[in-house]
């Protein structure tokens, strides 16, 4: 079975997103999958949940860049802790046959429900990113848990933080144990924009369940212009996700 | 199905055979119900523990939804030897989760078992299967307007009652020790036969749920907190709704106050003036509701002690916070709100905060939320706090005594800050007991903390168990050790009934310690 993440549409989505350096030491991701799962479909929508953070803009112009030009991407407003209105939006989101995907990056208390939420709809996981930035060094630092339609791209996230010349920490792993380690020390201070994680994520995630010949990379904005920058450098933690519904 | 297509493979099994049993799993629940993908299994392998996802992964995950399936599937594991992890919602958050106890473990999943089979509304019971979720059961009792509140955990809306209680979860209302308020229970033994604990043996009996003990030894211990069946069906006691209702706070500010505390109110819990399971929330529980850390503090290690108190004192939190409320008539509100008031006053110490006077303050409204057995997830923001994915509960058990509570936060706090974690404690207030309730929080995305959580875990425990203190319920990674703190008695008479009942070991090998 072919693999389910191109590595073309990847690398046109990191380039596209205006943070990626001019290396192209982005290896394939892995092919692994298994014939009895539904075929990702370029058509479907592409549900988001943010949670006011401060990598949210950036992560939804990567986002964006990389989805298909026919899909949709329809941010949630939820509001997890705070009401029950937001859970019921989110079961709603994740009710069977939807036949959407499911995508965000969260505080890791909404991550927590989210997860616990798909997985009681039956929704099927693709990816689970826990991501952490340091204040005033600028590292970051990412665990990645992969199930094969997305094995080996933690990896290939670490490896576009590497050729961005960031310092950072990123393991990933599966059900069978750590597919892969990175780890990098800038050689300058501090990367080109602290976001730059956040849109590559973006992208990585947009990009998700996609063949090469589906996706359509386009510019982040409507002027092209480079992507939103996040100019405090918060210690934060994040979780993100990709959801097959 | 290739070997080599199953991710992960129980201890001892060879592949051929797990597929040999998939496909008959397969012909009882329907293609669709047998989880062997890799996309259907990585949800059930997220843990929150200081250790790594893989130790933790699925072989396979059933979705079941009639007990006859149950049945029947022990028998194929029975046959084949295939060791089941059987959850009900699979929210055991902090404890394990959904994920099974060791690798390769099939799942079975009783999430969509999720019938409310009964409310009697005048008795104040209901039977309910594994699935069903307290926003469920919430909401039945809302529609149809019976006047009876729930008790739930935390994370509330999420969870079920069948888990928390058979897991011996609490609460926050007068019905908060939830394995009290448990009656009767229908268990798929490990040989398939089905029992009904209590009054349900009897045919035609409408008692189930009303009596507790039936007649010779009371069974339904042995099936919480233990791999000796599936329980498949469960009866509750649900609190009739009071006239009146009062929640309070009463602040504290400095943290030595906490032997004051018990002091004065553990009369007033144990009189039943207090009647529900108070708790008392240390400083950083309070704050983790609504901030993060990272909003007052930049560093590494422990949160230091001036922050913490730049924290309270902007958000005008106390060192120690007690939720309490009162429950019944108006006049009977009044007298037991008059020796409150008079016994705080009397101590000296102290700030009652009403609900009128507290607002909308998100901390007291979810408190009063979970204290009348209302849904709220507010609690999640625990997870903020130092963020990262990395929870364990500590859970030792105290008396319910001033000078013992002390101890057991200072040898707590002493132990987390060595491994430069923070101390975020509560003590729900039991009948006679304080569960002394820990949220070991670390950073999964930091190998080093991963790797001080997991050592600051295991000194946790051994140094508690070495002055006395047991825990009384804890993730799956430790349970081992937890169960070793009980001595060998306890734990050979668990594996001499577990040889018993289930001679293949084929439910839930190593819950609670115990295997065949």
């Amino acid at each position: 079975m072919a693999m389910e993440i191109g590595r073309r549409p990847v690398m046109q989505g990191l380039v596209a997103s205006g943070v990626s350096a001019a290396s192209t030491r982005i290896a394939d991701a892995r092919a692994s999958g298994k014939g009895d799962r539904p075929q990702p479909d370029a058509g479907r929508s592409i549900a988001t949940i943010l949670s006011g953070g401060p990598f949210d803009a950036p992560f939804l112009a990567g986002l964006r860049a990389a989805v298909p030009l026919h899909a949709r991407v329809e941010p949630l407003d939820l509001d997890l802790q705070g009401s029950a209105a937001g859970l019921a939006r989110l079961q709603a989101a994740l009710a069977p046959g939807r036949h959407a995907r499911l995508v965000g990056l969260v505080d890791d208390g909404g991550g927590a429900v989210i997860v616990e939420v798909a997985r009681a709809n039956g929704a099927r996981m693709v990816w689970l990113g826990h991501h952490a930035t340091s204040a005033g060094h600028d590292e970051t630092r990412h665990r990645i848990l992969t199930a094969d339609a997305a094995r080996g791209c933690g990896t290939l996230l670490g490896e576009h933080l590497q050729s961005c010349g960031g310092t950072f920490r990123l393991s990933e792993h599966h059900l069978g144990g750590k597919e892969g380690e990175l780890a990098a020390i800038a050689a300058s201070p501090a990367m080109p924009s602290i976001s730059g994680w956040a849109t590559a994520l973006g992208v990585l995630l947009g990009t998700l369940g996609h063949r090469d010949e589906t996706v359509r990379i386009r510019p982040l904005q409507p002027d092209a212009g480079p992507p939103p920058a996040v100019t405090r450098r918060p210690r934060r933690t994040f979780v993100s996700f990709a959801f097959e519904i | 199905m290739a070997n080599q297509d199953f991710v992960a493979l129980p201890q001892g099994i060879a592949a051929s055979d797990l597929a040999v049993a998939i496909e008959k799993f397969k012909t009882i629940l329907g293609p669709q119900s047998v989880l062997t993908d890799e996309t259907q299994l990585v949800p059930y392998m997220k843990i929150m523990m200081s250790v790594e996802e893989d130790r933790h992964a699925p072989s396979a995950a059933l979705i079941a939804t009639e007990v006859e399936q149950i049945q029947k599937i022990v028998g194929v594991c029975n046959e084949h030897k295939v060791p089941i992890w059987p959850i009900s919602t699979g929210k055991n958050l902090g404890y394990g989760s959904a994920a099974p106890g060791s690798r390769g473990q099939v799942v079975l999943d009783l999430g969509r078992m999720n019938r409310i089979l009964e409310v009697d509304a005048d008795l104040g019971t209901a039977l309910v299967e594994p699935g069903v979720t307290y926003q469920q059961l919430h909401d039945y009792l809302r529609e149809r307007s019976i006047p009876l509140w729930l008790s739930c955990p935390a994370p509330s809306a999420i969870a079920g009652p069948v888990g928390n209680t058979l897991d011996r979860g609490v609460g926050y209302t007068p019905y908060g020790e939830h394995f009290m308020f448990q009656c009767g229970m229908e268990v798929v033994l490990p040989n398939g036969e089905l029992l009904r604990t209590g009054m349900g043996g009897i045919p035609n009996s409408n008692t189930w749920q009303v009596f507790k003990w039936g007649f010779g030894p009371y069974l339904d211990g042995l099936f919480t907190q233990s791999n000796y069946g599936i329980v498949t069906k469960m009866g509750l006691w649900l609190m009739p709704a009071p006239p009146a209702y009062k929640p309070f706070a009463i602040r504290y500010d400095d943290e030595q106050d906490i032997t004051g505390i018990v002091e004065t109110l553990r009369p007033l819990r144990i009189a039943q003036v207090i009647p529900n399971a108070m708790v008392i929330a240390s400083a950083i529980w309070e704050a983790a509701a609504i901030v993060a850390r990272a909003d007052h503090y930049d560093g590494t290690g422990r949160t230091p002690d001036d922050v913490i108190r730049k924290i309270l004192a902007e958000h005008q939190l106390g060192a120690w916070n007690v939720y309490a409320a009162l429950y019944g008539t108006q006049e009977q509100i009044d007298v037991n709100w008059k020796i409150v008031t008079e016994v705080v006053k009397a101590s000296g110490k102290g700030v009652i905060v009403t609900a009128e006077e507290a607002g909308d303050n998100p901390i007291f409204k979810y408190r009063a939320a979970l204290m009348r057995g209302d849904m709220t997830l507010q609690e999640f923001g625990l997870y903020n706090w130092r963020g990262g994915g990395g929870s364990m509960w500590f859970a030792p058990v105290s008396q319910a005594r001033g000078s013992e509570t002390l101890k057991q936060m200072e040898m707590a706090k002493s132990i987390l800050h060595k491994h430069n974690l923070d101390y975020v404690g509560e003590f729900i207030v039991g009948w006679r007991d304080m569960h002394h309730i820990i949220d070991v929080l670390f950073d999964r995305t930091d190998p080093d903390e991963m790797q001080a959580a997991h050592a600051c875990f295991g000194e946790l425990l051994d140094v508690f168990t070495k002055a006395g203190y047991g825990t009384y319920r804890v993730n799956t990674a430790f349970m081992d050790q937890v169960a070793e703190a009980y001595g060998p008695v306890k734990r050979a008479f668990n594996q001499t009934l577990k040889r018993a009942l289930d001679p293949n070991g084929i439910i839930a090998p190593g819950k609670s310690g115990i295997w065949v």
